[in-house]
């Protein structure tokens, strides 16, 4: 099997990144699983004697959430649904952007810019991570447990920040720096 | 190629994704309440009545109280956790219920 020829195929290269990335977010994870907060298996706890406090065995409903708990659980959903509303709209103008450049007078050629695949690959992973804060969300939610400070809620939505930063930050590569410009190594457009 | 990729993430994320958090929630109660907890000879820093996610396994629960007559209840028989259970103990005159 010749490698390097496979790997110079641009379909194949980028499913290979879509494995990699698929087993990196699998690895990260299992360490956010087994990260421990304390020897004695506690991840978090709740006062049940504060005033207005749910009973433990009633769910909140976010959308009856006069209490503490249920504005926590809002504040958290909201700014997890706008990341991820970020997230899906960079990816949507990366699409807009690269089908442009197609059109335009100096085309990328058959070049995806690494700067634009890496921009829609971290898009997607926060857009992945906005989804696991939901879900964990949802079970503090309905245990009647939801501590903002939980690491099941803590590490998926740092993860979702980040990723969606990163993303920002090479779609900011990919608009100064390699949008517009002439194709590198004699590719030029056939006139 | 297309079709390992297709795989693995269905494989790897789909479980991942759809699964709740594999943990367990434990509630610990007394009468009266504003005891100090201690789960698996560590004190927690709560006091009943309070409510515990934790990770499945086996846990020890004792309460103890400095108030005049404020719960007492010595370490609990060992109660083991699986993923999603919920158990509630009631610290009342002495004896775990």
């Amino acid at each position: 099997m010749d490698l390097p020829g496979l790997l110079r195929n641009k379909r194949f290269a980028f499913y290979m990144l879509a494995i990699i990335v698929t087993l990196a977010v699998w690895v990260l994870q299992r360490y956010m699983r087994a990260a421990a907060p304390s020897e004695s298996g506690i991840v978090s706890s709740t006062s049940l004697n504060q005033p207005n406090s749910s009973d433990a065995q009633s769910s909140v409903s976010p959308a009856n959430s006069s209490d503490p708990q249920g504005k926590a659980i809002d504040i958290y959903m909201i700014a997890a649904s706008l990341l991820t509303t970020l997230a899906t709209a960079l990816l949507g103008a990366l699409g807009y952007l690269l089908m442009n450049e197609r059109q335009a007078k100096a085309p990328l050629q058959h070049r995806v810019p690494a700067t634009a695949l890496l921009s829609a690959t971290l898009a997607v992973v926060s857009i992945y991570f906005g989804y696991r804060c939901d879900s964990n969300a949802l079970w503090y939610a309905s245990q009647g447990a939801f501590t903002p400070d939980a690491p099941p809620l803590v590490w998926p939505k740092i993860a979702q920040f980040v990723s969606l930063l990163l993303a920002v930050f090479f779609f900011t590569d990919f608009i100064f720096n390699e949008l517009g410009t002439e194709p590198l190594h004699g590719e030029h457009e056939k006139s | 190629m297309m079709i390992a990729a297709f795989v693995s993430i269905l494989w790897l994320g789909v479980p991942g994704a759809s699964q709740m958090p594999a943990l367990a929630k434990l509630i610990v109660r007394s009468i009266p309440k504003s005891a100090a907890i201690m789960v698996n000879g560590q004190k927690t820093g709560q006091f009943t009545d309070a409510q515990f996610v934790v990770r499945p396994g086996s846990y020890r629960v004792s309460v103890s109280s400095t108030a005049p007559g404020g719960a007492n209840c010595s370490e609990s028989p060992s109660i083991s956790l699986n993923a999603g259970d919920a158990r509630t103990l009631i610290c009342n005159g002495g004896k775990w219920q």
